[in-house]
C-alpha cells in the first residue's frame, strides 16, 4: 500500500534536486558551478523520471489501470506537497545558519 | 462623461472578479464537504447508533456474515455482541411490513458500511393527492440494549444539505444556479489553462515555496496548490461542467428531440431497464436471504443495499445493488442484479450498456463524486480539494496584498468583504453543526432553520467585517471561526450521547473524526489569530519606530 508513496516520495525529491534552486540547499558550491552541477543534475532527472514510471506501473498494478492512476494522482500532489515543505523549511534552516553566522 | 463611465466599468470589473473569486471559494469549501458528507449525516443525526463492526472476510452466506454490535456501555462477561446479515434483514422486513404504507413506492434494506456504520430501512411513501412526492422515511436499528430499538433521528439536512450548497446556492432557483455554478466552473478551468501558461517559470520553480517573504509566499503557496493538484483541478471542473452539460444544451436537445427533448434524450444515452408497471395484484415476496446468496455468489462482492420495487405487488422487483464501481468500469458492468419478488426469478439487465461517450460522461462524473474511493483515496480527494480551496485564497490575498501595497484605503471594502468570505464561510459552516445541536430536536423547521443559521451567521459576520475597524478585522474574524469550531465538540458533548468520550471508546473513529476534525479546525485558526496579530503588533512598532526615526 505505502510503496507507491514511498518510491513517488524519493523520485519527486530527486525531481526537485535536480533544479539548482533546489540544490542549492543541500551544496551552494556545486549549485552555483553550471559546469559541475550539469551531469549531477542529468543523473537525478534520470532516476527521478525511472522511479516515476516505476511507481505508475506499481499503482496499476496494485489497483488496476482506472484506480491505479487515480491513486497515484492523490500520491502525486501529497509526496510534492511534502517535498517542498521539506525543502521550504530546509531553505529557512539554512538561511538562519547564515544568518547567524554573519551576525557572529 | 466619459471618465465616469470608464470609473464605473472598473468599478464593475473589479466586483465582477471579486464576486467570482468568492463564489468558486464557496463552491470548493462546501464542494470538499461532499466527500464526507455520509460521514457529517451520522454526526448530525446523534439518534443513530454507535458504528458496527464490519465481517473481516467476504462470504456469499448472509447467516455467515457476521456483524459486532457496539456498546457504550460496561462490557459483560458474555463477550462482545454480534449479529448476522441474515438477522439484520429478517428484523428489516419485519420493520417495513409494520411501518411501510401498503402502497409504498419501494423499500430499501442498506446494510452497515465503512462510511454509514448503522443498519436502516428505508421507504418512498406514495405520492399526495396534491402530486407531490413525499420525503422518503428511514428508521435506524439500535441494538445496544437488550432488545432492538427502531430510531428516527432528528429532521436535519444532513451532510447532504451542505455538499448540496455547492452546486444548488441553496435560495435560488435551480436553474439560475446551475447557470451560476457552470459560468463560474467555466471561468475556473480557463484560469487554470491560462494560468499555467502565464507562469513563465513553472518549472524552474516547482517545489518553491518560500515562506515569510510577504506578497511573494502568498504567490509561492497560490503557484505550489494549484500545479501540485493540477490533474484533480482540471478533472474536478471540467467534469462539474459535464453535470451541467443539458442545462447549458437544452435548445440543441430539444431541437432535435422535440419538446420532451431532455427526457427521451436521457433515454437513450443512459438506457435503464424500464420496469413493469405495479399490476394492482398482491402477492406474497419470495425469501430475500437465498436469492441475496445467490447475487452475492454471482458478483463475488458483498451487497448492501437492497431495494424491492412495488412490494406486495405481482409485479415487484427486488433489486440488490453493487459497489460503485471504479472509474472507467461503466461499460457492460453490471450494477444491480435483479429477480422477480413474487417468483424469485432472475430479471434480465442491471448491465450499464452506455455507448462511447455516455460511458466518458459517467467516468468523469463518477472521477468528480469519488463515491468509489476508499478510505486513502478519499482522504487524497480532500488533500486536493483543500489544496484547491489554498489555491483560491492564498489568489486571492495575493491580490489584495499587491494593491493594498499600492494604496491602503481604495481597497478597505475589498479587504473587509475578503476576510467575511475566506473567514467568514468556515465559522458559518460551524454555526451549522452548532444550529444542528441546539435546535429543538423535534421542531419541524428544524432542518431548514440549520441552513438558515448558516446564511445569518454568515451574513451577521460580514456586517461585523463592514463595521469592525480595518487593522482587526483579519483577527476578529480567526477569533470567531476558533471559537465557533471549538464550541463544536463541547456543544456536542454537552447535548448529546455521541462526544468524544463514547465514540473514541467505542473505536468509532468517523464519529470521532468529526469532533476531532473541528478540534484541528480550532486550533488551525487560533494560531493563524495568533500569528496574524503577533505580526500586526510588529508591523506597528516598526512604523512607530519609523515615525520616532523621521520626527527625530
Amino acid at each position: 500500500m505505502l510503496t507507491v508513496p514511498a518510491v513517488l516520495l524519493v523520485s519527486v525529491g530527486l525531481l526537485a534536486l535536480s533544479l539548482p534552486h533546489h540544490f542549492r540547499t543541500l551544496n551552494p558550491a556545486i549549485a552555483r558551478r553550471p559546469d559541475q552541477f550539469r551531469p549531477i543534475a542529468l543523473g537525478l532527472r534520470l532516476c527521478g523520471y525511472t522511479l516515476m514510471l516505476v511507481s505508475i506501473a506499481l499503482s496499476a498494478r496494485q489497483s488496476g489501470w482506472a484506480l491505479g492512476l487515480t491513486y497515484w494522482c492523490g500520491w502525486l500532489a501529497l509526496t510534492s506537497l511534502l517535498v517542498a515543505l521539506g525543502l521550504s523549511i530546509r531553505g529557512l534552516v539554512t538561511r538562519s545558519q547564515k544568518h547567524r553566522s554573519l551576525t557572529r | 462623461m466619459k471618465s465616469a463611465f470608464r470609473t464605473s466599468m472598473t468599478w464593475l470589473h473589479r466586483w465582477a472578479g471579486i464576486v467570482f473569486s468568492a463564489l468558486m471559494f464557496f463552491i470548493f469549501v462546501t464542494g470538499t464537504l461532499g466527500y464526507f458528507h455520509f460521514e457529517l449525516d451520522r454526526w448530525l443525526k446523534p439518534e443513530r447508533p454507535l458504528a458496527m463492526s464490519l465481517p473481516t472476510t467476504f462470504t456469499p452466506s448472509p447467516e455467515l456474515s457476521v456483524f459486532r454490535i457496539p456498546t457504550d456501555r460496561a462490557p459483560t462477561d458474555k463477550g462482545p455482541r454480534t449479529i448476522s446479515t441474515a438477522e439484520l434483514i429478517r428484523l428489516g422486513v419485519q420493520r417495513l411490513k409494520e411501518q411501510a404504507p401498503d402502497d409504498a413506492i419501494w423499500w430499501g434494506i442498506i446494510l452497515p458500511t465503512e462510511r454509514n456504520g448503522n443498519f436502516w430501512v428505508e421507504w418512498q411513501p406514495p405520492r399526495g393527492e396534491d402530486g407531490q412526492r413525499p420525503e422518503r422515511e428511514a428508521q435506524y436499528l439500535d441494538l445496544s440494549r437488550e432488545e432492538p430499538l427502531w430510531v428516527q433521528p432528528r429532521q436535519t439536512g444532513g451532510g447532504e444539505a451542505l455538499y448540496r450548497l455547492h452546486w444548488r446556492l441553496h435560495y435560488l432557483p435551480d436553474i439560475a444556479a446551475y447557470w451560476i455554478v457552470g459560468l463560474c466552473s467555466l471561468l475556473m478551468l480557463v484560469g487554470l489553462v491560462t494560468g499555467v501558461i502565464i507562469h513563465r517559470r513553472i518549472f524552474r520553480e516547482f517545489f518553491t515555496l518560500r515562506l515569510y517573504r510577504g506578497a511573494r509566499s502568498w504567490l509561492d503557496f497560490h503557484n505550489l496548490s494549484s500545479v501540485l493538484a493540477l490533474p484533480f483541478q482540471i478533472m474536478i471542473v471540467y467534469s462539474g461542467l459535464l453535470f451541467f452539460a443539458l442545462t447549458f444544451m437544452e435548445p440543441i436537445v430539444s431541437a432535435r428531440y422535440g419538446d420532451e427533448g431532455v427526457r427521451v434524450f436521457q433515454h437513450e444515452a443512459f438506457p435503464d431497464d424500464e420496469p413493469e408497471p405495479r399490476a394492482g395484484e398482491p402477492a406474497e415476496s419470495v425469501p430475500i436471504l437465498p436469492l441475496l446468496t445467490l447475487a452475492q455468489r454471482e458478483s463475488g462482492q458483498r451487497i448492501v443495499q437492497i431495494y424491492i420495487l412495488y412490494p406486495g405487488d405481482i409485479s415487484a422487483r427486488l433489486s440488490f445493488y453493487l459497489p460503485e464501481p471504479s472509474p472507467a468500469e461503466y461499460q457492460g458492468k453490471p450494477h444491480r442484479i435483479m429477480y422477480r419478488a413474487s417468483t424469485g426469478e432472475r430479471l434480465e439487465g442491471g448491465t450499464q450498456q452506455y455507448g462511447g461517450a455516455a460511458s466518458v460522461e459517467k467516468t468523469l462524473i463518477a472521477l468528480h463524486e469519488g463515491l468509489f474511493a476508499d478510505w486513502p483515496l478519499r482522504w487524497l480527494y480532500i488533500l486536493c480539494s483543500l489544496l484547491g480551496i489554498l489555491m483560491i485564497a492564498t489568489g486571492i490575498l495575493f491580490w489584495l496584498k499587491k494593491r493594498r501595497s499600492r494604496d491602503p484605503t481604495a481597497y478597505a471594502t475589498v479587504e473587509r468583504f475578503y476576510a467575511a468570505v475566506l473567514v467568514g464561510l468556515p465559522t458559518a459552516i460551524a454555526l451549522y453543526f452548532l444550529a444542528n445541536r441546539l435546535l429543538p430536536a423535534h421542531w419541524p423547521a428544524r432542518a431548514d432553520w440549520e441552513m438558515h443559521s448558516l446564511f445569518l451567521g454568515w451574513l451577521a459576520l460580514g456586517l461585523y467585517a463592514s463595521w469592525c475597524p480595518l487593522h482587526a478585522v483579519w483577527k476578529t474574524q480567526l477569533t470567531f471561526a476558533a471559537l465557533a469550531w471549538g464550541s463544536v465538540p463541547v456543544v456536542n458533548a454537552l447535548t448529546s450521547d455521541r462526544h468524544l468520550g463514547v465514540s473514541l471508546a467505542a473505536g468509532d473513529w468517523v464519529l470521532a473524526g468529526v469532533d476531532l476534525s473541528a478540534l484541528v479546525m480550532a486550533l488551525s485558526f487560533g494560531l493563524m489569530a495568533r500569528h496574524g496579530s503577533r505580526r500586526s503588533v510588529m508591523a506597528t512598532e516598526s512604523r512607530r519606530q519609523n515615525l520616532e526615526e523621521v520626527s527625530c
